[in-house]
């Protein structure tokens, strides 16, 4: 065997070799990706609805949203209230913000403290809800749409 | 399911409007492949269509703008069909030659199979959900063109309204169609950039190797990547990243075919692919500077520098009009960059070293990319030590120079922890470098000196 076919040789199997462990360390993802793939029943809100599943334990959550903002008035803003350093509350609200197109949206990130200081204010915010996401709303703001366990859509007419 | 009829007729038509500019552009071929016409079918509809909703959405909306975007797609493929007939086209489809050529190709159409399932399966991503998708909700919404309050809105501007309309435009495509939303059934675009995208690294590959068996072998590797079907910005989550990658590909590979100087069609395909780059992604600008000044050199050598410069002008009117329109709707500059200046520059060069070292440990990173980027490495230097010199370097500064540029974007990062600012976004940067990517290791892969 002449010395350039040798060369060869050793060249393609540390392609193969390269190659191989590449494959090697991508398959098993891949493949328990397949596994646990469960196609599902096709819905319009597909995506919103599987991440107000998993972050709100809320199925249908874009429907039940959708149900309760049609019971506002539309001229008057929301308020989205949630907790600090959290992206969980930050994505709700992406969505929420997307589903709720063309109303007006605010969000306001607060810890316990500003919180507190907040609540007095809030009926008189000219808001047509609060939004209070992954943040135990007070006891004068308990009457509202439950989204799941972590949400509750509180109408300021029903707080007054 | 209802709606799966309607979206795929919007398919049927991104694909046909697709045809119709592939075979303008592929005059002077009497022969046409079949499954490559078909794959750039998909890249130049998806193109041809998003355009020409942004652009028809100035003076027509609803059900008026989805007749007149249908009957640019059917004018396109009409005419192509007739321009077929006249030329005497035929076509060609091009089976497997060998055990291993089939074997390659039967594994790539059960990889592209399972892309399908798994994209069916998976919901979009954040950004494919809130950045994407919500532009093509507000559009649907709006008759087909985004409202100007959006671009106002602070409360959304988590959505980035300055981004390019390439996605949201096709997404809302099918929206209109379908009649509503739907999350479920926009998610088939995205596998379809995939098969189409690996059709065109096949091609590219026996291009550019003279062997098909390496072209099919790393479309077939391409899935492997950890990150390419299981991170933010992979295949099946709704991300425009390795959409843009394949667009890239496309333009590297018709620069390739420029420069080898066999077929008359490759200016006019770089000049398609290269352009609508900034359509795509913001990064867009970056590569289609960087191809668009490879190019002009290339074209300038065999065609003279009038044609050179003409080569970037369609590029440059995407990206100043999509800019006059940024400026039109008065949407807000983004907050995640502070403007480019001396001064800036300046000010934040102390961040070169962990920008630097923060890009050796995100390519290092088997859980995201396995080997790739060492293979990568030693690619070009196995091309170029077997006589590929001039062809590996080419295409390895075609990867190293946009990622240069993106490295050294966040010298301008706003973010307070511009390190978070790099670990969050890095990773989709380096997926549209990836299909390139697969062309050098496809090179090092070639018989030594053979040539396409």
């Amino acid at each position: 065997m002449r010395r350039s076919q040798i060369f060869s040789a050793v060249y393609y199997a540390i392609c193969a070799v390269l190659l191989g462990t590449l494959v090697w360390q991508g398959l098993p993802g891949l493949w328990i990706d397949i596994r646990s793939a469960r196609v599902k029943w096709p819905r319009v809100s597909y995506s919103t609805d599987a991440f107000f599943s998993a972050l709100l334990d809320a199925p249908n959550g874009a429907e039940s949203c959708l149900d309760a903002l049609a019971q506002l008035p539309a001229d008057r803003p929301l308020l989205f209230i949630c907790p600090k350093q959290d992206a969980r509350w930050d994505f709700v609200y992406g969505l929420i913000s997307s589903i709720s197109w063309p109303r007006d949206i605010r969000k306001e990130n607060l810890d316990p403290t500003e919180f507190r200081q907040r609540i007095p204010s809030l009926h008189d915010s000219g808001n047509s809800a609060v939004i209070f996401c992954g943040i135990d709303p007070p006891p004068a703001f308990s009457r509202g749409w439950r989204i799941g366990r972590q949400l509750i859509i509180v109408p300021l007419e029903a707080a007054k | 399911m209802s709606s799966l009829p309607a979206a795929l007729a919007a398919i049927l038509l991104i694909w046909a409007a697709g045809f119709g500019v592939a075979v303008r552009l592929l005059r002077g071929s009497r022969e046409i492949e079949w499954l490559e016409l078909s794959a750039l079918a998909w890249f130049f509809g998806t193109a041809v269509v998003s355009l020409s909703l942004w652009l028809v959405s100035f003076v027509a909306r609803g059900v008026v703008l989805q007749i007149f975007v249908t009957l640019i797609c059917l004018a396109l493929a009409v005419s192509a069909v007739a321009q077929m007939r006249r030329r005497a086209n035929t076509f060609r489809f091009a089976l497997p030659k060998s055990w291993i050529e089939f074997v390659l190709a039967g594994l790539l159409a059960v990889e592209i199979a399972v892309v399908f399932f798994l994209s069916l399966r998976h919901t979009l991503g954040w950004d494919g959900l809130l950045i994407w998708e919500l532009k093509a909700r507000l559009a649907w919404l709006n008759g087909g063109t985004l409202p100007a309050a959006y671009f106002a809105d602070v409360a959304r501007g988590f959505s980035h309204p300055e981004y390019p309309l390439f996605l949201p435009m096709n997404e809302m495509w099918l929206y209109l169609w379908m009649g509503e939303p739907n999350q479920y059934w926009i998610k088939l675009i995205f596998p379809i950039f995939y098969g189409a995208g690996m059709v065109l690294l096949a091609r590219a590959a026996f291009v550019l190797t003279a062997k098909r068996w390496i072209g099919l072998l790393v479309a077939s590797l391409f899935l492997f990547v950890p990150w390419i079907y299981g991170g933010p910005g992979g295949i099946v989550v709704g991300y425009v990243d390795v959409p843009l990658g394949f667009f890239y590909l496309g333009a590297i590979y018709s620069l390739v075919l420029l420069i080898e100087g066999n077929a008359q069609f490759s200016l006019a395909f770089f000049v398609a692919f290269n352009s609508i780059l900034p359509w795509i992604k913001r990064e867009g600008v970056i590569l289609w500077l960087v191809a668009g000044i490879f190019g002009a050199v290339v074209i300038w050598k065999r065609r003279g520098l009038l044609l050179a410069i003409a080569s970037l002008v369609p590029g440059a009117i995407v990206v100043l009009g999509f800019r006059f329109y940024l400026h039109v709707v008065q949407a807000a500059a983004s907050l995640d960059f502070v403007p480019v200046s001396t001064t800036a520059l300046g000010a934040h060069l102390d961040r070169i070293v962990p920008i630097f070292r923060e890009l050796i440990q995100e390519t290092c990173l088997t859980s995201h990319w396995s080997v790739l980027w060492m293979i990568v490495l030693l690619a070009f230097v196995a091309a170029a030590v077997r006589g590929q010199v001039q062809r590996g370097g080419m295409i390895f500064a075609l990867i190293a120079t946009p990622l240069a540029f993106y490295c050294s974007t966040y010298l301008f990062s706003a973010w307070p922890d511009y390190i978070g600012h790099i670990e969050s976004s890095l990773p989709r940067l380096l997926i549209q470098l990836i299909p390139t990517a697969w062309l050098l290791i496809a090179l090092a892969l070639a018989p030594r000196n053979r040539s396409a």
